[in-house]
């Protein structure tokens, strides 16, 4: 899978996410976020079109992001969920925490 | 060191020639110099018989003469008739000397009382001596003979007689004496002349005409007496031809043998002597022998120089072929070397292995390649991009170098054009499209392409003038695949290449391969032929890949018993497996690709709908990652275990491995709700396996950790 950041004013952040984040893709899918990590109060929109699948170390990295915002005053927007990505996060209550357009 | 090396070779090969040489003049020579040498023994046997055999018949005539003159002189003498008052008796016997020179001696013995004044026994004679003739009256010297001497017994009654041999009182010599009566002139027998020989000379003479220096020789008269005394060697052969003598009277042609002695034996018929001559086998053929001795010694020495001169000879005569036969072997070495580096190079080229973690161990491949020549002119290749497997067999025209040259093109493009091209017909089109143009030396190459997408079973190919594969169903039933009417490549430039499409069931497999096979002659000219091919692809349809291969490739080697191969011959095997129903897995995360493709193919296999094909996915990834993180927390390289199984109409996947204790479903709930600032998702793997599957079982069985997961219907 592959994750690519973009940004305008290093503030908000649009992330994509590419592919399978399951147990093998989702250490590098967090390295490919340490940029966005560190910048405090940044505004975040992952924006999960092309996201196929996601396994619990998937969700780990989605909580990583929405501890990381809630943290510094930012914000996390996560949007495009496919069906079945869509049940995980709502049977894991993800979907309460997060705003899920 | 190779110019030393070839110069050692014409040495080794002069010596060899020249040894071959001297060998069959040596056995020729000595064949020769022994037939010579037994007939040479055989004419010197022959000549010595002839010439013993002559001198003993000069010796026996001229001895034959002698007495014949004595007894004529004595006869011619006796012929007189004495008169007692008249005659006298020395001129009677200076008559008898004078008239014959041989005679030595001649005495007369007168009757009894003939002459009264002279005693009952009167002999007078008359002997040679060196200044004329001597007279005496042997009775003077102690002679007698009325009634005692042997000529007077026989000649006093009327007989002529030849006595006996004798040595002379007088001086010991050996003499022999022809006896005759003296008539008077009333024929009355008034005494007997006796005419003495002295047999001296017979000795010197016997002496003189020895047929050879060691002869043996004898004279014996009838009485036993030697006339000729006999050595010791000679009175053993004497003695050894007692009877013999007794009963022959008369001269043996061929001489006996006796003790490696030939013995001739002549008869003197006026005495009834005997002349024996013998001599030994070995100096009859000493001369012969002694001759093939030095001829042998002479012929070794002439081979030794003969061989030494032919070495010589030999190798000055080749020498000037040295440099050519260097170079050409050196040639030979630099092309020898060249075409095995070629014919690694061209075996490097071949695919070892598939690389299976894309692929489930789905497919299973295997192949051989066995050229003619050092270098082929076959190709095969297969290699996976993605979820596809691509493959190619293919037979360039000709052997040999060229074929290879232009195969080892055809393999580079087939790999190249493979790289951003799945499509079988495109890519034998593309081919042919870079070949056909260019090729000014009408090659070309009958070529198999396939792509087979090892998820689907979907098996898409173009055989562009290559004999058609072979489909082995899983049932054993074999199939040609449809062969179409493309062209070989590299042919026409303006070809067109069409593909087909055939759709792989599991145990499905194909069989790949060049006319090699099916055209494999033996010594009768006889093919081993495509209806043998496909038994014995039937008969291993339940065997592994290998040994089918193998399997075809042991029956063509007996079938051809010997004959060399002629052709190259390629075999290439894929069968499309079915899903196996155990996945092992090590505790790496990279192998969860792996894993998602077998989950997906079991659902397919097992008719369930892609729908929850997400969800178990997930379930059963969470299961394994649990085991990866709490399991296996330090080490690599550990085995974990998935099988799939239908149990009850349900789908049921067994997680084992040999870690730590460590049971899932105890885990609680992670609570997201409340502080999810201060969770770190702990449980949330068997949160989501229990909410996306049915029912969640932990075991520890053995040190093994059993997780089994069943789907909901």
């Amino acid at each position: 899978m592959t994750t690519t950041v973009t940004t305008t004013d290093n503030t908000t952040f649009t992330v994509t996410m590419d592919g399978r984040l399951d147990t093998a893709a989702s250490q590098q899918c967090l390295e490919d976020l340490k940029t966005v990590l560190e910048i405090p109060g940044a505004n975040i929109t992952v924006d999960c079109t092309d996201l196929e699948y996601i396994s619990s170390s998937g969700l780990r990295i989605f909580l990583t992001l929405y501890k990381s915002t809630f943290a510094t005053k930012g914000s996390l927007r996560v949007t495009n969920l496919n069906p079945d990505v869509r049940n995980i996060f709502n049977i894991t209550g993800f979907s309460k925490r997060f705003g899920i357009e | 060191m190779k110019g030393k090396f070839i110069n050692k070779q014409l040495g080794n090969v002069s010596a060899k020639v020249s040894a071959f040489v001297i060998i069959v003049v040596f056995i020729v020579s000595s064949v020769t110099t022994l037939i010579v040498t037994s007939q040479t023994y055989d004419k010197a046997l022959h000549i010595t018989h002839a010439k013993a055999n002559e001198s003993m018949k000069y010796v026996a005539m001229i001895l034959d003469a002698k007495l014949n003159l004595v007894e004529m002189t004595t006869d011619a003498i006796t012929k007189y008739r004495f008169d007692r008052n008249k005659s006298k008796a020395n001129d009677f016997m200076k008559e008898v000397l004078e008239a014959c020179p041989e005679i030595d001696r001649v005495s007369i013995m007168f009757n009894e009382n003939y002459f009264p004044g002279k005693g009952r026994e009167y002999a007078p004679t008359m002997l040679r001596s060196d200044t004329g003739y001597v007279t005496l009256n042997a009775i003077d010297y102690g002679f007698t003979y009325l009634g005692t001497d042997a000529s007077w017994l026989h000649s006093s009654k009327g007989e002529r007689y030849w006595c006996d041999f004798y040595l002379s009182s007088s001086n010991k010599t050996p003499m022999v004496a022809f006896s005759a009566p003296i008539y008077d002139n009333d024929d009355q027998i008034i005494g007997v002349l006796v005419s003495g020989i002295n047999l001296l000379w017979l000795r010197d003479f016997l002496d003189s005409n020895k047929p050879a220096p060691d002869c043996r020789i004898t004279a014996i008269t009838e009485q036993g007496h030697y006339i000729y005394p006999p050595d010791s060697v000679m009175l053993d052969i004497v003695k050894h031809m007692a009877d013999h003598l007794k009963t022959h009277m008369q001269s043996d042609d061929v001489p006996e043998q006796i003790d490696n002695m030939f013995v001739h034996h002549i008869l003197i018929d006026k005495t009834k002597w005997k002349l024996l001559i013998a001599y030994p086998y070995e100096s009859v053929i000493a001369k012969p022998k002694q001759m093939a001795t030095r001829f042998f010694v002479i012929n070794i020495i002439a081979l030794a120089l003969l061989f030494v001169l032919l070495v010589v000879g030999i190798y000055l005569i080749i020498r000037p072929f040295t440099n050519k036969i260097r170079t050409v072997t050196e040639r030979n070495t630099a092309i020898e070397k060249d075409l095995t580096l070629a014919s690694a190079l061209q075996s490097n080229m071949l695919p070892k292995k598939v690389n299976s973690t894309t692929a489930v161990n789905e497919i299973e491949v295997n192949a051989v390649l066995q050229p003619a020549k050092i270098v082929g002119g076959d190709l095969y290749d297969y290699f996976m991009v993605n979820d596809s497997l691509f493959m190619c067999i293919g037979d360039v025209s000709g052997k040999g170098v060229p074929a290879s040259l232009f195969m080892m093109i055809v393999h580079t493009m087939f790999r190249d054009i493979a790289q951003y091209q799945d499509n079988p017909a495109a890519i034998v089109q593309h081919m042919n499209d870079l070949l056909a143009p260019k090729n000014k030396d009408n090659m070309f190459c009958t070529l198999f392409v396939a792509v087979l997408d090892v998820v689907t079973g979907k098996f898409r190919y173009c055989n562009a003038g290559h004999n058609p594969p072979i489909l082995i169903h899983k049932n054993g039933q074999t199939e040609y695949m449809e062969a179409g009417e493309n062209a070989a490549i590299g042919i026409f430039d303006d070809e067109t290449y069409e593909q087909k499409e055939l759709q792989f069931h599991t145990g499905d497999a194909i069989y790949l391969y060049t006319d090699g096979v099916t055209e494999a002659e033996n010594n009768s000219h006889e093919l081993y032929g495509e209806k043998q091919l496909l038994a014995t692809l039937s008969a291993n349809s339940g065997n592994g890949l290998a040994e089918c291969i193998n399997a075809v490739k042991n029956q063509v080697s007996a079938f051809v018993h010997g004959a060399e191969q002629s052709d190259d011959i390629t075999m290439l095997m894929v069968k499309y497996l079915q899903i196996p129903d155990a996945l092992r897995l090590t505790n790496d995360v990279a192998e969860v690709p792996r894993m998602n493709l077998w989950i997906e193919a079991v659902l397919k296999e097992n008719d369930i709908s892609p729908d929850k094909l997400f969800n178990v996915q997930l379930a059963v990834e969470e299961a394994v990652a649990n085991v990866m993180n709490y399991a296996y927390p330090e080490q690599t390289g550990m085995p974990i275990t998935i099988t799939a199984s239908q149990c009850d109409g349900s789908l049921r996947f067994v997680i084992e491995d040999n870690g730590v204790e460590f049971d899932p479903t105890k885990q609680s709930n992670p609570d997201l709700e409340t502080d999810p600032m201060e969770t770190d998702l702990g449980g949330m793997g068997i949160y989501l396996i229990k909410q996306l599957m049915g029912e969640v079982a932990y075991q520890r069985i053995d040190d093994k950790n059993i997780l089994t997961l069943t789907l909901k219907k």
